[in-house]
């Protein structure tokens, strides 16, 4: 494969992950940036907007004034930038406008039930495309690949919150199971994470079963085919493991995509998160908490990505050589 | 041969779908002697009946003209935005290619810290800070979305760059203008059209779950999703509130995912 020593071998996966980790670095520093020129961008004064929310009816010149000055809102933008910055590097996020308490203290209660349900949304939505796609492949033309698509096309038709409030009026309502109000516990998880789950397993069931049809029509699945391998063992053994690589980046999209939902069902289910905590803010225009859960959400989101290239690195020889050897 | 005709069965479905819905939302909105905002405390609440076809919302207000109304804010929304989206994205996408240089780079650089970015946190970010409403919603929607078409744009329009044709195009003295309008533009965007109309499935998603969560389309105007978010207080009672913006918002992205689907099958053929 390689006519390099195997000690350059490593060197070139070493470089290309921290080039890696260098590009994700970039990439959080330029959404900072993108953050903080939400603030200006905002309508009114910001002095007059903190005066307002601390309490002070109508701001009078010299109060304004002074608030500028007490937040350095005279200093050039680019050392606004950074002492913002020094601040958020040490966990300041400033202090929310709605309940004077610092906005890294209300994220951080609030994050736990968030990355539970995410958590449990993405496994969900991993196991059942990971589930039908092999049916699919199996019994390709057949009637089970036929329900297969047809289900995914209703995954992709229906909203997650509709889902969502569907499933309160019957299921809850209905039949008493589970709670209207939900405490943050993995059981009480489980459905508004399916709802979640739902809407995105379509897409992904699609991409894994066209890599697995892909696999299976390949020279080494006829190989093994030849050599005797059963169908179930070339599947499981031959094709899976191919398919499910490019399938990873998908994946790792697939989480961005979780982490906005996780807001919409959070808030459907009055799931004590992030998710809908940020909506609550959006609404009552809390901007440093809006500004604080951009940049957890895209941190969480930038890294689960990282973490999900460094893996189909470790697995796949092929991205270890440069991103010219594999296009 | 069968599945070519299966899926000319399911575009033709689709566009069916569609245009029974707009045919549905257009001609109510025109004709109905109701009007959409307007309360009326006596009648609230009632099921479907002779007088207020899908009957009544909690303030008395009929239920089909707001189902209508609401479409067309919802779907015609929905068109905006990919309009913009389309139009926008072009036009940057190829000055973007075509220019290059420091443009290029910088743009580029921009394009890639927006697509860090999940487009409904962005979506988010944007309405926090422009403050909620309607307007605002399409303006954030636009947005998150055109980081990642004007991506795509600018790829194709670097790759068209090197076609044979084009250089030929050049070297027979053809000004970048012409070449632009007659070759690039087209194809860049019949190309994505097809990428906007997949989209436009999840482009109606998003507005309406925006505005479920109150973020959009602000009391007492009627939208799909607003009215959904409205339905919540009302489900024992009255269901038929939660059902009719429901299956309307359904059955305007299945019809959306046929065509986009049935569009991208035929393309891949070329």
């Amino acid at each position: 494969m390689s006519k390099l020593s195997p000690k350059s071998d490593v060197k070139i996966f070493f470089r290309l992950v921290a080039s890696r980790i260098g590009q994700a670095i970039l990439a959080i520093f330029g959404v900072s940036i993108l953050v903080f020129a939400l603030l200006p961008l905002a309508e009114g004064d910001t002095a007059e907007r903190v005066l307002l929310a601390r309490g002070v009816e109508n701001p009078s010149a010299p109060e304004i004034a002074a608030v500028r000055e007490e937040f350095g809102l005279e200093r050039p933008i680019v050392v606004q930038y950074f002492s913002w910055l020094g601040r958020a590097v040490r966990g300041d996020f400033s202090i929310s406008y709605q309940s004077k308490r610092p906005v890294l203290h209300e994220i951080s209660e609030k994050l736990p039930a968030t990355i539970l349900l995410a958590g449990l949304a993405f496994s969900m939505s991993l196991v059942l495309s990971i589930s039908f796609a092999l049916i699919s492949a199996k019994f390709y033309e057949e009637f089970p690949d036929r329900a297969v698509q047809f289900l995914t096309q209703i995954s992709s038709a229906v909203p997650s919150f509709l889902l969502g409030l569907i499933i309160l009026q019957f299921v809850i309502v209905g039949y008493g199971v589970g709670k209207v109000v939900s405490n943050v516990t993995f059981s009480d998880a489980l459905l508004p994470a399916f709802c979640l789950a739902f809407a995105r397993f379509g897409s992904w069931t699609q991409i894994l079963r066209a890599n697995l049809l892909d696999a299976l029509n390949s020279r080494y699945a006829l190989t093994a085919k030849a050599r005797g391998a059963s169908e179930l063992r070339i599947l499981w053994r031959y094709a899976l493991p191919n398919a499910i690589l490019p399938f990873l980046t998908v994946a790792g999209v697939g989480i961005g995509s979780l982490l906005g939902g996780a807001a919409i069902i959070e808030t459907v289910f009055s799931w004590n998160g992030i998710g809908r905590y940020a909506v609550q803010s959006v609404a009552a225009r809390d901007l440093p908490v809006v500004q604080g859960f951009v940049i957890f959400a895209t941190l969480i989101y930038i890294l689960a990505n990282l973490a999900v290239d460094l893996i189909a690195m470790r697995l796949d020889p092929r991205l270890r050589e440069g991103q010219n050897r594999l296009r | 041969m069968r599945r070519e005709i299966l899926k000319n069965k399911s575009l033709a479905a689709g566009i069916a779908l569609g245009a029974i819905l707009l045919t549905f939302i257009l001609s109510v909105s025109i004709f109905s002697p109701f009007d959409a905002n307007k309360q009326e405390p006596a009648r609230k609440l009632n099921p479907p009946n002779r007088e207020n076809l899908l009957g009544t919302d909690q303030f008395g207000r009929d239920l089909m003209t707001r189902l209508a109304i609401g479409g067309v804010r919802s779907l015609g929304a929905a068109f905006v935005v990919v309009g913009l989206t389309l139009g926008a994205s072009i036009i940057l996408g190829i000055s973007i290619g075509l220019i290059g240089g420091v443009f290029d780079a910088v743009f580029s650089r921009i394009i890639d810290i927006l697509l860090a970015i999940p487009s409904l946190i962005l979506a988010l970010a944007i309405v926090g800070v422009l403050g909620v409403g309607f307007g605002n919603l399409l303006l954030a929607m636009v947005i998150s979305f055109l980081a990642f078409y004007t991506r795509l744009v600018r790829s194709y329009a670097l790759s068209t760059r090197q076609k044979p044709e084009i250089i030929t195009a050049r070297l027979a003295g053809i000004g970048w203008t012409r070449i632009i309008f007659t070759h690039l533009a087209p194809d860049v965007f019949r190309q994505m059209l097809v990428v906007a109309t997949l989209d436009l499935g999840g482009i109606i998603i998003g507005i309406a779950g925006l505005s479920f969560l109150g973020l959009g389309a602000q009391p007492p105007d009627a939208e799909w999703g607003a009215m959904l978010g409205e339905s919540r207080f009302y489900f024992t009672t009255a269901p038929h509130l939660l059902f009719a913006p429901a299956i309307a918002i359904l059955l305007a992205i299945v019809s959306a995912n046929l065509i986009g689907n049935a569009l991208r099958d035929s393309n891949e053929k070329f």
